[in-house]
């Protein structure tokens, strides 16, 4: 009966929040779900104009990855170009540079990219230096061929260790996967936190305000709320678990973890984010309510960047991490998401995360009660001197 | 005289944004990937696989944690994420290679679940390898076929080449977004200040626009301090002209708090409802192609980016820092912000009037009626 009575009280919240960690990751993989970028603006400054040089951009041509849409014959406009972002990238293959070649003068070709946007850069200069290598490789082996060594010999000396790469759990190192796990914990925050929890605790704290409190008043007044939080806890958690499937259905993102496992995860991270309401309440009322969601959407790209899941702990200053996590629930939850959605890591590599989460929800509880005790204690104090 | 409830939100702008800008800028403060924790399997244990491990526990990039006996252990360091790359050194590395029969293989294992260190290491660890390999291909060279180390060197890579990325050289990742993080936390806050600027009762279009070059000014300051914090203090690169940079952030702060306004004077909900929604603008960042390019995104979005403000004032300020183009170069982004103020000043003007008109028409139609209560 309370059960009913706690769900129409949230039925609208219920449903958004239901919806909401569906929905966000399928944007999300409609934005970018586009792995590699194709067709990268190039530009060719052949100051060369030889077969070799004119080889060599034919073969530039003819990568998918690139679409050589400017040539010049200066440097400078070349440069340029990239400035004005008419073009991404652009080689600059030198003046008599088969002639130096033939000359064994080691000429060198200059592959220039727009740094602003280092994606594209890092692809544009991938694809060119593929193109490059392949020709160097045709050169060597028609050297060693015409200092008559065998051309079988000369494949193997050429060869003499190859260098061969994995990448694990993600091969395409893809951007979608890097941010999708990370984003609905993030959103589900920012709802769970400022819309629900928060309200609710507002309300609370006024109708204890109108009477004298008591323990027992507490504890009648926090049992509804601790079943509504319940209920919402479980839903968003579901949710949580339904929309990574549904976009690994559709959009092919892995989501290699247990309904348990996720389950779990989500729920201390809730549990965290009521606790932290709690403390919040300290300062928060009705009439600065707006300021501090005002300040949530300002600050809130800040969870994601000191997360730890962005820019990994290891390349931060010694300390910035640990402070992190003791002073919000976020990184306890945005980590291990994403690897229990790419790694599917078992109990033993998810435990110390949840351990960690639960530690953090102690203390602060322990905090929070604490603090609103002496609220309490010193407004009671000023009421009956 | 500014009201009380004004102080907080002008204080969110002249302070987060500045806050923000030290914490990030201390967060990445190095500016390059380095420590990644790397495991290493030596299965050949000879004099070139031991110069090989020595090469990479050089290196600054990579910190060599562990030392494997078995594949498997490098695929279970990185499954726990205790190690962020492995490399495994075939048996028989060392007298494969010099045998020449079957070149051996090295295995470089990457964890694709940190995609901020896997294109760097990617980088380091081919770079080490390769300058082996060329070794090696120096002595077959000066050995079979009598060249001189000069002549082997040219033979190495022919076609030799060398890579420059234009505003950013030492390819820093932080120095790549950053400055749009703080554009996204300060186009929050004056958007924010906008909408606290807005009083309903309110209805001359010249307070509004006198408030809204007020909360652009604001913001400005900020965005000048936060983006100073990061060019002065940590080092970040600033190649352009100040005067561009700072005429950008005058425009597109008042347009995002001009916006402010118009979108709380035409919303008919209250001034909470139009806060609430402006978490929606850090997504801006994302759509504008400022870190996922454009050009892999779908048609529709690449369109949709064109009507962005962002775009037309965080990718011009980037381009203005790292690359230094011109104010001639930005002219068609400054224009474009000139008329979304200007919009958005019509916009306010056109609510204003209406609202004017409104109560001029509520007031002729209650006229007769007022009249003949008065008669009563």
């Amino acid at each position: 009966m309370k059960l009913m009575e706690c769900i129409r009280k949230d039925n609208k919240m219920l449903v958004n929040l239901f919806m909401l960690p569906i929905i966000v990751p399928l944007i999300l993989c409609y934005v970018f779900g586009g792995i590699y970028p194709e067709n990268i603006p190039f530009g060719v400054a052949d100051l060369d104009n030889s077969s070799l040089s004119r080889s060599i951009v034919q073969g530039l041509e003819n990568h998918p990855g690139l679409d050589v849409s400017y040539y010049t014959t200066s440097q400078t406009e070349l440069q340029d170009s990239i400035n004005d972002k008419k073009v991404n990238g652009g080689i600059i293959i030198p003046a008599n540079y088969s002639l130096d070649l033939s000359q064994k003068k080691a000429p060198k070709a200059i592959l220039l990219a727009d740094g602003t946007n280092l994606m594209l850069a890092n692809n544009a200069l991938g694809y060119c230096s593929a193109v490059l290598k392949t020709f160097n490789a045709q050169f060597q082996l028609s050297f060693f061929e015409g200092n008559n060594m065998l051309p079988q010999t000369a494949k193997q000396k050429m060869a003499s260790f190859s260098i061969g790469e994995r990448v694990l759990y993600d091969p395409q190192m893809s951007y979608l996967c890097n941010l999708i796990y990370i984003v609905n914990p993030l959103v589900i925050q920012m709802y769970f936190l400022n819309l629900f929890i928060l309200p609710a605790f507002i309300e609370e704290k006024k109708v204890l305000a109108q009477d004298k409190i008591s323990l027992k008043r507490i504890v009648s007044r926090g049992k509804p709320l601790l079943m509504r939080i319940g209920i919402m806890g479980t839903v968003i958690s579901i949710a949580n678990f339904i929309g990574f499937c549904i976009a690994g259905l559709f959009y092919g993102i892995p989501v290699k973890g247990t309904l348990l496992a996720y389950f779990v995860l989500m729920m201390v991270f809730l549990l965290a984010l009521a606790v932290m309401g709690l403390v919040l309440m300290l300062f928060i009322n009705e009439r600065n309510y707006s300021y501090f969601v005002g300040f949530y959407s300002i600050v809130y790209v800040l969870f994601i960047l000191t997360s730890g899941a962005v820019w990994p702990d290891y390349m931060m200053p010694k300390g910035f991490y640990p402070v992190v996590k003791s002073i919000w629930p976020y990184a306890h939850v945005a980590l291990p998401m994403k690897f229990l959605s790419l790694k599917g890591i078992g109990w033993d590599v998810l435990w110390p995360y949840i351990r960690d989460g639960l530690c953090f929800t102690f203390c602060w509880l322990m905090i929070a009660i604490s603090l609103h005790a002496l609220k309490l204690h010193r407004k009671q104090k000023a009421l009956h001197p | 005289m500014i009201k009380k409830g004004i102080i907080i939100p002008i204080l969110f702008v002249l302070l987060i944004p500045p806050i923000a800008s030290l914490i990030l800028g201390y967060e990445f403060g190095g500016h390059s990937v380095n420590n990644v924790p790397t495991a290493i399997v030596d299965y050949d244990n000879s004099t070139l696989s031991r110069d090989l491990v020595e090469k990479i526990r050089a290196n600054d990039t990579l910190d060599l944690k562990h030392y494997g006996q078995r594949d498997d252990d490098i695929k279970n360091w990185i499954h726990s994420g205790e190690v962020a790359a492995g490399i495994i050194i075939p048996k028989n590395f060392s007298t494969d290679m010099l045998k020449g029969q079957t070149p051996p293989k090295i295995l470089v294992i990457y964890d694709g679940a940190q995609m901020a260190m896997a294109g760097t290491v990617k980088g380091k660890v081919s770079e080490i390898l390769e300058t082996i390999k060329s070794g090696y291909l120096i002595q077959v060279m000066q050995g079979e076929l009598e060249l001189t180390s000069a002549e082997a060197q040219s033979y190495i890579q022919p076609i030799a080449f060398t890579t420059r990325f234009l505003g950013n050289p030492t390819k820093s990742s932080p120095i790549f977004f950053i400055q749009g993080i703080l554009i996204s936390i300060a186009q929050i806050a004056v958007f924010i200040l906008g909408v606290e600027l807005v009083t309903k009762k309110d209805e001359n279009f010249l307070h509004y626009l006198s408030k809204g070059v007020f909360a652009g000014l604001v913001g400005t300051v900020s965005m000048v301090v936060a983006l100073g914090i990061q060019v002065w203090w940590f080092k970040s690169p600033f190649n352009g002209s100040v005067i561009t940079a700072l005429l950008l952030t005058v425009l597109y702060m008042i347009g995002m708090a001009t916006l402010g306004m118009l979108l709380t004077l035409a919303s008919k909900k209250d001034k909470f409802e139009t806060i609430k929604s402006s978490t929606s603008l850090s997504a801006t960042m994302l759509l504008a192609g400022y870190t996922y390019p454009l050009v892999a995104m779908p048609g529709a979005l690449q369109t949709v980016a064109k009507y962005m403000p962002f775009t037309y004032y965080a990718l011009p300020l980037r381009d203005v820092a790292l690359l230094g183009t011109t104010f001639q170069q930005v002219l068609p982004d400054i224009s474009w912000l000139i008329k979304f103020i200007g919009l958005g000043w019509i916009g306010i003007l056109m609510v204003c009037k209406s609202s004017q008109l409104r109560s001029l028409i509520n007031r002729f139609i209650s006229l007769p009626q007022r009249k003949e209560t008065e008669k009563v």
